[in-house]
């Protein structure tokens, strides 16, 4: 199963599920334009236990990338959300805006 | 000038050629002016040095106070680098130390970054209300659309009635005015359906406006704002360094101003050597006049000249000494400037 968007920069949000766990690809910029289509792709399966996001092809994020993880963090309960693969520049963000003491970061 | 009466004329007698005594006489003339030049020379040295050590002196005294200043200045340096905040009442005191303003700044930019973080989710969290709104009011705008249908097909059965109407004739009037009837409420059901697309028209554009506004609020480029927070959070520990580091060149410096100041005073008792080489002039001037005394065969020096620029006490000392023998008149045995040795004669 998986659900596929895109958005008018260019970015592509993909979410997959395997078993109880919906993994979302972020490729190219997750900002702003990104929103439909991330929230789309974690709430397009229903209730599911795991939320996997995979930052390995994203080159950059905005604020409200942060806050698009905030409140999937806040809606589907901190201890259920990943964030995986982030690259240097991503991870260096993520750190800084101090994610790793909310997220499980990989 | 008194030298110059021969007091030689005691022992002149003893010569019996004229002439040799005329040769003494003037031999005698020429050491007495000699032993005063000496003297003069003598007093002229002392002076030059008195003053030369006065001045010294008084410079080294101006030196310990300024150590003393510096001392206090780089004490009170050193507490403010101290990173210590207690001991010194400093709670009370209203001055940061820079430990503190490392760790506030640090605090200060951690609550920026969470601030930044909430707002961001809030703001996102707004925007997926709004993007529910939206779609809720495409939901009566698609109802709005179905009442338009019904009021158009209710338009068309009423024009359909009247046409019949028209074909029944008299019969039909009746009927005509109702259809004629349900036609205008079709046209005004279609005016206030128009009017309600409008405003939901108008509600989707503010809609969209709100939305814009805090999609700006949401989404800031990250880069600026978290580059300048590494940059301040990367300049703390240097910071903090720096205040290590200065701490201790401060402390470092204290011990050298220390280090001055014991220097600076040895140096002023050293000086101390005025008196001891004033007294060895004297001594030399004195021996001279011995040596010349001894060479004309006069009277020892002490009757000769009136000690002229010699104080009372000093004259008292060297008529007291006349007559000793060299060696125990040495007014200074000290060889080096050891504090409390001085022995002044």
């Amino acid at each position: 199963m998986s659900h596929r968007s895109e958005s008018q920069t260019g970015s592509h949000v993909r979410a997959t599920l395997a078993g109880t766990t919906v993994t979302v690809h972020v490729q190219g910029r997750f900002d702003f334009n990104c929103h439909p289509g991330f929230r789309h792709a974690c709430a397009s399966f229903g209730r599911v236990r795991e939320y996997v996001v995979d930052l390995g092809t994203t080159e950059y994020l905005d604020s409200s990338a942060l806050g698009m993880l905030l409140v999937l963090r806040e809606e589907a309960g901190a201890e259920h959300v990943r964030v995986v693969n982030c690259q240097p520049a991503v991870r260096r963000i993520l750190e800084i805006a101090n994610f790793q003491s909310l997220f499980t970061i990989e | 000038m008194s030298g110059l009466q021969p007091s030689s004329t005691t022992t002149a007698a003893t010569f019996p050629d004229d002439r040799e005594a005329a040769t003494s006489a003037a031999a005698t003339a020429v050491v007495e002016a000699e032993l005063r030049a000496l003297r003069t020379q003598g007093q002229q040295a002392r002076a030059i040095l008195a003053d030369a050590i006065r001045t010294l002196g008084d410079s080294f005294v101006a030196m310990q106070a300024d150590t003393t200043a510096q001392r206090s200045i780089m004490d009170s340096l050193l507490n403010s680098l101290s990173d210590t905040k207690g001991g010194l009442g400093r709670s009370e005191d209203s001055a940061v130390t820079i430990r503190q303003f490392v760790d506030d700044t640090g605090g200060v930019l951690r609550q920026f970054t969470d601030m930044l973080a909430t707002v961001s989710a809030q703001s996102m969290k707004t925007v997926y209300r709004i993007d529910d709104m939206a779609v809720q009011l495409d939901e009566v705008f698609k109802l709005v659309a179905s009442i338009n249908e019904i009021s158009q097909e209710t338009f068309i059965l009423a024009v359909n009635a009247t046409i019949e109407a028209a074909h029944a004739g008299h019969a039909g009037r009746t009927f005509a005015v109702i259809a004629s009837n349900v036609r205008d409420l079709s046209q005004r059901t279609k005016k206030f359906n128009d009017q309600i697309g409008a405003q939901i028209g108008r509600a989707q554009s503010t809609i969209n406006e709100v939305r814009r506004i805090v999609a700006e609020m949401a989404s800031r480029d990250l880069n600026v704002a978290l580059t300048g927070k590494e940059r301040v959070q990367s300049m703390l520990p240097s910071l903090e360094a720096f205040r290590a580091t200065a701490a201790d060149s401060v402390a470092n410096a204290s011990v050298v101003g220390e280090r001055i100041a014991t220097s600076t005073s040895a140096a002023v008792t050293a000086l101390q050597f005025e008196d001891m080489m004033s007294q060895l002039i004297g001594s030399m001037v004195k021996r001279a006049e011995r040596i010349g005394a001894a060479a004309s065969g006069g009277p020892p020096p002490s009757q000769m000249g009136g000690g002229e620029g010699f104080s009372p006490g000093e004259r008292e000392v060297r008529q007291a000494s006349a007559g000793d023998v060299l060696s125990a008149s040495d007014p200074v045995h000290q060889l080096d400037m050891s504090p409390g040795d001085v022995e002044l004669f």
